[in-house]
């Protein structure tokens, strides 16, 4: 994970500052118990001393990178005003939910009708237990969380486009996985048995593997092959008095290779989608809602930036209010502007050209979703399917189209599943659709994997794309490597008396962590620069 | 989010573009504009306008594009890596697609500028080498 030079902002000087207090034991519990590699950089606001008082510092975007600057900044006594364009808080941390209504550029407003209490999370849906930033502010404000079930053996993979008998079908992941591993180990197994890795690995370490791939692949230790395993899932299920069971039978390896099943998956998933996964209870924008009481006598919502200036001694905001048409300026000692580079790169600024071109070297990602409510939770009661995601080989800008299941609501009687989650040239397809001809083909989707279920259950749906949000043009920032190299540090920088914040500087780029860490990052420069001044 | 790995080994290692970035035969300049453009930049061309007449329209109109209609290399490069509130679509379009979408828009709306080839596209490609962005996982 990034250090960002910045002291006091990385795991590394956390843990030095604990060897100082607790003495070295304590810094080794502390690195065993999260290591040094594997959670976010940073977990904490920094811890800054001395006091903003009689200074004014104007945050724009009142998202999670503007929020937590107002938030963090007024408790050191900073005068804050958070000028934020939309009629709520969160930026793209938001859910929709009955009543919900949003508005794409060129397209008519769109009101969800879900039922009460059922919500879809439109932008992050997902917590991994190593975003410490985000978990530690769900925690500070007492937002409650829950599991989400990002993974899940007893879910669906698909392939349409895979060849064999097993193409075109519904197959648990535990069967895929089962078979797909068995099959190798027995491979390995039997090379290395009849001396085919001799010269590959120490002599001394064989017997060692084939008790790893006898662990690993079920194998049988009579004659080292796969002859399936009940942990893939029963033919019939042991029950009571005379039932008991018969086991799966294996699909053949050529059969399981042929299907490309076996792409969805590998040793572990990706580290950001391993459990332990979270998500707030009621939806992704109760964290927004924590900031909210602590923040609400300095924000003005409704109010679009636009244009600003500054000069050596400050930073002035003019606004109009699109709900009132009221405008005015709002005058600060410094700015923290968590605006996306998507939209402020064309605003009304005195940013120097050049800052304004490194702006103009990332791109930003084309992304949609879709929450469909189903009337019965079928997926639960014919298959016994409790949350994560159906995996096909469908495009969705690449070929892993899931179809998320709901981790909330369990065994009730509604559900609003994810239907689409489109990125790349599918998203800016999808989205020249009309709102009915999208959820028409989402439906499509849905419906080769549950043949008569999907659509007759389907009762209202809502989709969403960011990069039809006028307040965002994109879903999250995508830097290329010369750009991280060239553009990215220029932005870190403050241009004059402007901090920029937010997840496009950072690289956790669309994790709601990315924007959390790179407020603490830019509150602290401003701090240590307006307190020595 | 760590810009990364399944998708990586699947979309990039087995497959050099997405599924979509084969050009179908019945695939003009217009069709492609409309499917892959049209839905910021207008099926006109006219982009989108402004909230009100003291802010920039977020995205520009095409039609007039003094920087559609400028160099080719610079246009190809924007259209596979993206710029600001664009997105790349260096995974997404094979340079024969680009070829033909920036040949039309060059040439619709009242635009008079010449037509690019599929060379021009994969010259840019080529410049910018493995530079692109990888797929997301978030």
């Amino acid at each position: 994970m990034e250090n960002w030079g910045v002291p006091g902002m990385t795991r590394r000087r956390f843990l030095e500052q604990l060897g100082r207090i607790g003495g070295t034991t304590a810094v080794l519990a502390a690195m065993n118990a999260f290591g040094i590699a594997t959670a976010s950089a940073a977990e904490r606001p920094p811890e800054l001393r001395g006091s903003g008082k009689g200074k004014k510092v104007l945050v724009l975007g009142a998202g999670h990178a503007g929020a937590t600057s107002a938030y963090e900044l007024s408790k050191l006594g900073y005068e804050v005003t958070i000028l934020e364009a939309r009629a709520f808080t969160g930026g793209r941390a938001q859910t929709a939910r009955k009543g919900f209504v949003a508005q794409e550029m060129g397209m008519d407003a769109e009101k969800c009708e879900f039922d009460e209490g059922l919500y879809i999370n439109i932008g992050p849906w997902r917590i991994p237990y190593h975003h410490r930033s985000t978990l530690y502010y769900a925690k500070h404000f007492k937002v409650p969380l829950e599991i989400m079930v990002n993974e899940n053996n007893a879910s669906f993979v698909y392939s349409h486009k895979g060849k064999g008998p097993l193409a075109g079908k519904r197959i648990r992941q535990a069967e895929i996985k089962a078979d797909i591993r068995g099959y190798s180990s027995e491979l390995v197994a039997k090379a290395a048995s009849t001396g085919k890795l001799e010269g590959l690995m120490q002599p001394e370490d064989k017997e060692v593997l084939l008790q790893y791939l006898i662990h690993e692949g079920y194998l049988s230790r009579k004659d080292l092959s796969y002859h399936g395993t009940d942990n893939r899932g029963w033919k019939i299920h042991p029950g009571a008095g005379l039932i008991g069971g018969e086991e799966s039978e294996p699909y053949t390896f050529s059969d399981v290779l042929d299907s490309g099943l076996w792409q969805f998956f590998n040793s572990v998933p990706e580290f950001d989608m391993q459990h332990t996964m979270f998500q707030p209870v009621g939806g992704m924008d109760q964290i927004a809602r924590g900031f909210e009481p602590h923040i609400k006598h300095m924000l003005k919502l409704n109010t679009e930036v636009e244009q600003i200036r500054q000069n050596d001694k400050g930073v002035t905001a003019s606004w109009v209010n699109t709900k009132t048409g009221e405008r005015g300026s709002t005058t600060a000692d410094y700015c923290i502007c968590a605006i996306p580079l998507s939209v402020l790169h064309r605003m009304d600024t005195d940013f120097p050209a050049e800052f304004v071109e490194a702006m103009e070297q990332v791109a930003y990602a084309p992304v949609g979703k879709s929450g469909l409510q189903m009337k019965r939770r079928f997926w639960e009661e014919d298959y016994g399917i409790y949350g994560g995601h159906i995996k096909t080989d469908f495009n969705c800008g690449y070929p892993q189209w899931i179809i998320s299941l709901p981790s909330t609501g369990w065994q009730s009687q509604k559900g609003v599943l994810l239907g689409a989650y489109v990125f790349g040239d599918v998203a800016v397809e999808t989205s020249a659709l009309s709102q009915k001809e999208r959820i028409d083909r989402f439906l499509e989707i849905g419906e080769t994997v549950f043949p008569g279920e999907y659509r007759s259950n389907f009762e209202t749906g809502f989709t969403w794309y960011w990069h039809k949000a006028r307040y965002n043009q994109g879903g999250w920032a995508e830097w290329s490597k010369s750009a991280r190299e060239t553009a990215y540090p220029k932005l870190l920088e403050p241009s004059g008396r402007i901090y920029l914040a937010g997840e496009h500087l950072s690289h956790m780029t669309g994790w709601q962590a990315g924007a959390f860490e790179s407020a603490w990052m830019q509150i602290e420069k401003l701090h240590n620069r307006a307190t020595a001044a | 989010m760590t810009m990364t790995k399944i998708i990586a080994s699947l979309a990039l290692a087995s497959f050099a573009l997405s599924a979509s970035a084969v050009l179908a035969a019945d695939e003009t300049g217009e069709s492609l504009y409309a499917k892959k453009c049209a839905t910021c930049h207008g099926l006109t061309g006219q982009g989108q306008p402004a909230a009100r007449p003291t802010v920039q329209p977020p995205i520009p109109p095409l039609a007039g594009s003094g920087y559609l209609q400028d160099d080719p290399d610079r246009t190809a490069t924007l259209i596979l890596h993206g710029k600001a509130g664009m997105p790349a679509f260096h995974l997404f379009l094979s340079d024969e697609q680009i070829s033909k979408i920036l040949t039309y828009a060059r040439g619709a709306w009242g635009n008079q500028a010449s037509p690019i080839s599929p060379e021009v596209v994969a010259d840019a490609r080529k410049k910018l080498g493995d530079d692109g962005f990888k797929m997301p996982s978030n």
